[in-house]
């Protein structure tokens, strides 16, 4: 199976570094990190991700704004996005919070809950197809 | 006019009889041999003067001074009464004892009645009759002087005071009225002598006056009012009015006299100090009103400063803490996915490379809590309130925190009301409150103890509805209403008397390092607040806590 392409759009390159270590591993995904929220489209539009998991607060430009230019953009407009946020309470994140019709998870993120929540998105997706 | 004398009839006291030692009396006869006759009836007691004309006796009268005057009516110059009058009218002063011949006896009669004090016969006088004649008239004339002095000092105080002064007889008729009086009623006394009130005042006034004499009359005592008072023509004055008894001979009542005077200007100013006093004493209340008032607000503006205070603080306390959570959840997601890496590598699945990773994970997943908790704490505030049943809600609380009730071995005691009303309550931030108040109490038994959970209904007092001291609640309760109210009692320490006000302040905490957040507290009482209830902590006595949350059955 062609590995998943997952786009990380993170300004904390540690934490997209340990999120890219740990998905590649599986072997199940390809991930490409993005530190600099600015140049998200243009690496998106390079990369052509499956998926896009997208930080909320990042200098320059926040994920609300970002996800905002993707789905405006032809070519990104259907791919998944999941939000990554320090800014959610006990209480979103155990309601699986979502915003803007996209999911939200609540850092710190354990690997198995980030599986979980991808692979959801592309059977959801996948699914729409059928 | 019979003037003032009242009851006792003599004002005049008349002193001792007795004639000086020298009585010096002036004789008036033209005839030698009865001046010669008298001069020797009166003999050496009395200083004789003798003149045979009325006009020498007129002029030594003036001339000297005497006690009393022989005078024969028949002179030279002058006869019959004239000569009576004559001198009676130069010298009043001298008390006169008039002569006559047998003949003219009823001459003699008429100048007594005219102010002669006796008379005397020619030619039946003695020495006995003379003597007491003399003596008597003298007396006579000092009393009638004497009375006449009283009587116009008297008359001179009735008609010159400033008062009114009348007289009425027992069927009220006015018998006397000083000038004043007259004045007053624009009548001579003529015209009110033999009147009653009733043909001077109007009719109510005179029935008013005639019942105060009439209650004089009958008590035989003083009266005395202040009375509404209308002169014929005139303006409604005041006047202070004394009346009392006037007694005959005999002690018995025969009329009434009154005294009164104006004492408008007097009532006026009364009426106006009185006037003057209730403002002053309204304008007085309502300054203390005022200042009350003002007090209150006072009092309500610092609260609501303390509160704008504790809100401020509170309120950038959270923005620290979202701040803060966002900046530590980013290292945390770090070593989050920097653990998993190491979870699924080799060194996890042998010792002590495991427990190191255990120990690992459990100081992420407490670092998280904290974080978590401070996010909670920071979240703007808002509630669902829906009906909700509190008994419910406290089981399922309880059922979360089984585990930890078990290890520290603690027995749960329910005291549940049932059919309590819904209460009104956004469920998961209840059982939230619940939750934390159950943790505290675990943790404040570690060496196990027992929990008393209880639910009641109950109709505030006013005593109870109002915030006691330091609680502090966003809304006030109504006396009378109804609310719910949880208690959860333990067995434990308590909390230090002198931390007891903190306990709900961000970060403190009162457990050992690594056991709580400091938050637990602080966000039940932001959601209790949310909801419009209250909670409250104390120490129970011998030892142990209880946590009292008070909610509402319906929307205030």
């Amino acid at each position: 199976m062609q590995p998943k392409r997952i786009l990380i759009v993170d300004d904390e390159a540690s934490f997209t570094r340990m999120v890219r270590v740990n998905l590649e591993q599986t072997k199940r995904y390809v991930v490409r990190e993005e530190n600099h929220a600015l140049h998200a489209i243009t690496t998106a539009h390079e990369f052509k991700p499956d998926l896009i998991l997208l930080d909320v607060i990042m200098p320059g430009v926040d994920g609300g704004e970002l996800v905002g230019r993707i789905k405006a953009d032809a070519t990104l407009k259907s791919v998944p996005v999941i939000f990554l946020t320090g800014t959610v309470t006990k209480q979103e994140a155990a309601a699986g919070a979502v915003t803007g019709g996209y999911p939200l998870l609540s850092k710190p993120v354990s690997l198995k809950s980030l599986v979980e929540c991808m692979e959801n998105v592309f059977a959801a997706k996948a699914h729409q197809k059928d | 006019m019979n003037a003032a004398s009242s009851a006792t009839s003599e004002p005049a006291h008349p002193g001792s009889a007795s004639a000086p030692a020298a009585t010096r009396v002036l004789l008036i006869e033209d005839s030698p041999a009865d001046a010669l006759l008298i001069n020797a009836l009166l003999g050496d007691a009395f200083v004789l003067t003798h003149l045979p004309s009325l006009r020498e006796g007129i002029a030594a009268a003036a001339a000297d001074s005497f006690d009393l005057v022989l005078l024969d009516l028949f002179l030279g110059d002058s006869r019959g009464l004239d000569t009576f009058a004559q001198f009676q009218a130069l010298h009043p002063e001298l008390p006169i004892v008039v002569m006559s011949g047998l003949d003219d006896e009823r001459t003699a009669e008429l100048a007594v009645h005219n102010g002669a004090q006796d008379y005397l016969v020619k030619g039946q006088m003695d020495e006995v009759l003379l003597h007491r004649a003399v003596r008597y008239a003298m007396e006579r004339k000092r009393v009638e002087r004497a009375l006449r002095d009283s009587e116009a000092f008297y008359q001179s105080l009735v008609e010159n005071l400033p008062q009114y002064i009348f007289r009425k007889d027992l069927q009220g008729k006015f018998t006397f009225a000083n000038r004043r009086f007259c004045v007053e009623l624009g009548k001579t006394l003529d015209e009110i002598v033999g009147r009653t009130d009733f043909d001077f005042f109007p009719g109510e006034l005179a029935t008013k006056y005639q019942a105060d004499d009439h209650r004089v009359v009958a008590t035989g005592k003083l009266f005395e009012t202040v009375e509404e008072h209308t002169p014929p023509g005139g303006e409604k004055e005041h006047v202070q009015v004394v009346k009392s008894p006037v007694f005959d001979a005999h002690g018995k009542v025969i009329g009434i006299q009154g005294i009164f005077w104006d004492v408008t200007a007097r009532v006026r100013g009364e009426e106006k100090l009185k006037r003057a006093h209730a403002d002053l004493a309204r304008n007085r209340e309502d300054l203390m009103r005022t200042l009350a008032d003002l007090q209150r607000v006072h009092n309500r503006f610092k609260e609501a400063q303390l509160q704008i205070n504790e809100m401020e603080k509170l309120q950038s306390t959270g923005q620290l803490a979202a701040g803060i959570a966002h900046e530590v959840k980013n290292p945390l997601a770090i070593l989050r996915m920097g653990l998993d890496f190491f979870t699924t590598s080799s060194a996890a699945a042998e010792e002590p490379g495991a427990t190191v990773l255990a120990d690992m994970q459990d100081a992420l997943h407490r670092a998280d809590s904290i974080i978590m908790g401070l996010l909670d704490f920071a979240a703007p505030g808002k509630v669902e309130l829906k009906p909700g049943d509190l008994n419910t809600l406290l089981r399922t609380a309880l059922n979360q925190v089984k585990h930890e009730l078990l290890s520290a071995q603690i027995t749960v005691v329910t005291d549940f009301c049932e059919n309590l009303p819904p209460a009104l309550v956004d469920a998961a931030k209840i059982k939230q409150v619940f939750v934390n108040v159950l943790t505290n109490a675990i943790h404040a038994m570690p060496e196990g103890g027992k929990l008393t959970l209880r639910t009641y209904l109950k109709k505030l007092t006013p005593e109870e509805a109002k915030p006691s001291p330091g609680a502090r609640q966003a809304h006030e309760f109504r006396v009378g209403e109804r609310v719910l109210v949880t208690e959860l009692d333990d067995t434990g320490t308590g909390v230090p008397d002198d931390k007891l006000a903190r306990v709900f302040e961000p970060f403190f905490t009162t457990k050992e390092a690594g056991k709580g957040t400091g938050l637990g507290l602080t966000v039940s009482r932001k959601i209790v607040e949310l909801h419009q209830g209250s909670i409250q902590l104390q120490n129970l006595d011998p030892t142990g806590a209880r946590a009292t949350i008070t909610l509402r059955t319906e929307r205030n």
